[in-house]
């Protein structure tokens, strides 16, 4: 996703207008600092899948599948299951997405879900891949893949509510040991969620910190942060993006990444 | 609600030759989605803007070269503005409200009459429906900057200028006839609309 | 196997259809918000998503053609979109070929003249995956492509017949694929009653062929009505509620 001198000069504008806006205490579509755009999640939309979920945050659209199949297990961990985390930009999602293998940004996405659904999740106590092991040398394998079908800012926070949306609708296929495959039509059950991990993102632009950014939003930022948060009171997940944050922005971010994940979590039960 | 004409319906049979329609055996096919006006003429709903001589452009600089300026005119191409067709000099960055020139065989476009715009917001609207947008006697436009006090102006490649006043609003009326341009009485729908929301 | 499994029993389909009938067939215009032009299509256990973007300019540009723009196609199955194993995510050699023969479909049909020097790109994406995907995608690509406003001469969509239990059979399920002696996916231009695309693969005489054909044109017709109502229904709601998977 390189940036033609265009597209550097079209950010320039908008960031002079947001910005001017922001110091008069207007988003550009009438939003308060802390508000998202409309939320939905449906969870149950893909049958070939185990599980699956579409979260919609504005005019973003993501759909997460989560396909389980068995597995060797890494050789130091001969008795853990394996959990792993990929994410497509799909070049129908947004002009400025090309076809190609994963960039920079979309393996980012991946693996700031990843973290925060594996430091709540998967490992310590009440794993949700703790039955995963099935005999010696075979282990079920739990892939979540993230597909993006329509950017128009803060994919992190619509990812994560697509992906905890399809880890809730997962029904997890029997195993046969004779003829060592997954029966697919018959499930042993589902997996056993304790602490709901949500992304916020922040953007700053100025002196503004806002949630929930829109694209626009996202190329006039100085600086993006995402807070993932668990029902249990625990961050889970940080990543910073471009820019710097004091002290202080991070500890309030927090706060308010408390709060909002509170209110992106009902979405999805 | 008028017809939806689909592409490859007839919709004439004598020969009719624009950038909407086929000719085969000297019949008319609509090529994209559209409908037939009171008048029982053709008028696309979404189309790919084609720019002509004459049309109204919003655009802005992207570079700055010796003989003129690259402007952005959300086409696949940049057009030109030659240094010596403007008295204003240009910066990076900068907005115009220009006229097309001239649009050679490749669809290179010239400008010419260009006028400097102060920093505003830029955003995208279907160039077929940048009609509906400006209204009979600009009708429409007229309505929208007086509804919100925002400086506004229109180009037939789908930039649309805002400036000053209440320019959530105006997006929110802007998106409005983008969503029922095929609608009658919108005007004053969106008269309306912008009264009831009027920032006291 | 394909003794073993039966397709047809008392003139009915596993599923219970007869030779003509189409699976359920569901075809939605402008889901995607960003593209300049996308469709859903569910049809059978299939979801497809379609988006469109351009003309736009061409990239690589040594590419570009100085008297058309040229028409690309993407077609990719999501890695959850089969049943049973978790598949790769990416073009494969599969998805490479589809997507040539899709792009063939469109390159007769779409008014390229008019945008010289630039591309129209064509992106599909298969969600889920029962038999009959690609006839799938290039009706979803169709609709996508008259909700972007980009000229074309013609409709076109796509339908497969095939021989399941010496029966010719429309439309063919997903057992029906695997498990039939023959498939023929067509995509077929609305006016012209042209085929745009014909692949074929098991056995078939030529006077099957020649049913094949016949029966797809016909279900043609069914398939163009839905889209057409798709198109128009566009312009009937005001506000799109996204992708309805």
């Amino acid at each position: 996703m390189a940036e033609s001198a265009k597209d550097l000069v079209m950010h320039d504008i908008k960031r002079s207008v947001i910005l001017d806006m922001l110091n008069k205490g207007q988003r550009m579509d009438d939003r308060a600092p802390d508000q998202y755009r409309p939320i939905s999640v449906q969870k149950g939309v893909i049958d070939t899948a185990e599980g699956s979920a579409i979260a919609k945050i504005g005019k973003t659209q993501i759909l997460v599948g989560a396909k389980m199949a068995t597995a060797t297990p890494f050789p130091d961990r001969p008795k853990e299951g394996v959990f792993s985390v990929n994410c497509e930009f799909l070049p129908l999602a947004n002009s400025s997405f090309e076809p190609g293998p994963p960039d920079e940004d979309s393996i980012e996405l991946a693996r700031v879900t990843d973290r925060g659904i594996r430091s709540a999740e998967v490992e310590g106590d009440n794993s949700i891949t703790e039955n995963f092991f099935l005999e010696e040398g075979k282990v079920m394998a739990l892939f979540l893949d993230i597909y993006v079908l329509d950017h128009s800012g803060n994919m992190t926070d619509s990812a994560s509510l697509a992906a905890i949306g399809a880890l809730l609708d997962v029904k997890i296929p029997k195993y046969d040991p004779d003829t060592k495959t997954l029966i697919r039509n018959e499930t042993s059950g589902k997996l056993g969620l304790k602490h709901l991990p949500i992304a916020t993102t922040f953007a700053k632009v100025g002196q503004h910190t806002l949630c929930d950014p829109t694209r626009e939003e996202m190329l006039a930022a100085d600086a993006k942060l995402t807070i993932t948060t668990t029902q249990n009171g625990q961050i889970a997940a940080m990543q910073k993006g471009k820019g710097a944050f004091t002290r202080d922005e991070v500890l309030d971010a927090v706060d308010v990444a408390f709060k909002k994940s509170a209110e992106l979590r009902k979405y999805v039960l | 609600m008028r017809k939806v004409v689909i592409p490859g319906e007839q919709i004439s049979d004598k020969p009719f030759v624009t950038e909407y329609t086929v000719v085969e055996g000297g019949k008319t096919y609509a090529s994209v989605v559209g409908f037939m006006d009171e008048e029982n003429r053709f008028v696309p709903a979404k189309s790919v803007y084609t720019p002509r001589q004459g049309d109204a452009i919003v655009g802005v600089v992207v570079y700055v070269r010796g003989n003129g300026y690259k402007v952005d005119l959300n086409l696949p191409f940049e057009g030109f503005l030659s240094g010596k067709d403007t008295r204003v000099p240009f910066a990076m960055g900068e907005i115009m409200f220009a006229k097309v020139r001239d649009v050679d065989e490749v669809g290179n476009v010239d400008l010419i009459d260009a006028r400097k715009l102060p920093a505003g917001k830029i955003i995208e609207f279907p160039p077929a429906k940048v009609p509906r947008l400006i209204g009979k006697k600009n009708s429409m436009l007229m309505a929208i900057m007086q509804g919100t006090g925002s400086e506004v102006y229109v180009g037939n490649n789908g930039y649309v200028y805002l400036a000053g006043g209440d320019i959530p609003l105006a997006l929110r009326a802007i998106d409005m006839v983008d969503k029922q341009s095929h609608t009658t009485g919108l005007t004053q729908q969106v008269t309306d609309f912008l009264a009831q929301n009027k920032k006291q | 196997m394909a003794e073993e499994k039966k397709l047809i029993i008392n003139g009915k389909r596993i599923d219970g259809r007869s030779p003509d009938d189409l699976r359920p067939l569901r075809i939605e215009t402008g889901v995607l918000n960003e593209a300049d032009g996308s469709a859903f299509v569910q049809w059978g256990g299939n979801k497809i998503v379609a988006g469109i973007y351009g003309p736009r300019e061409c990239i690589p540009k040594h590419e570009a053609n100085p008297y058309k723009a040229l028409v690309k196609c993407r077609y990719t199955m999501s890695p959850f979109a089969s049943k049973e194993e978790h598949g790769r995510s990416g073009p494969n050699r599969r998805s490479i070929e589809i997507s040539k023969v899709i792009r063939e479909v469109f390159e007769n049909i779409v008014v390229a003249e008019l945008y010289p020097m630039t591309q129209i790109d064509i992106f599909i994406d298969v969600l889920q995956a029962e038999g009959g995907t690609r006839v799938g995608a290039i009706t979803a690509a169709a609709a996508a492509l008259a909700d972007a406003g980009i000229p074309m001469r013609d409709m076109v969509c796509g339908v497969a017949v095939g021989k399941a239990d010496g029966t010719i059979v429309l439309d063919l399920g997903k057992e029906e694929d695997n498990f039939g002696e023959s498939d023929v996916p067509m995509a077929i231009s609305n006016r012209g009653k042209e085929l745009l695309l014909i692949q074929m693969d098991g056995l078939l005489t030529k006077e099957e062929l020649a049913i094949a054909i016949d029966k797809a044109m016909a279900a043609s017709e069914k398939i163009h009505a839905m889209q057409t109502e798709a198109i128009t229904k566009r312009y009937e709601k005001l506000e799109s509620e996204g992708l309805k998977l």
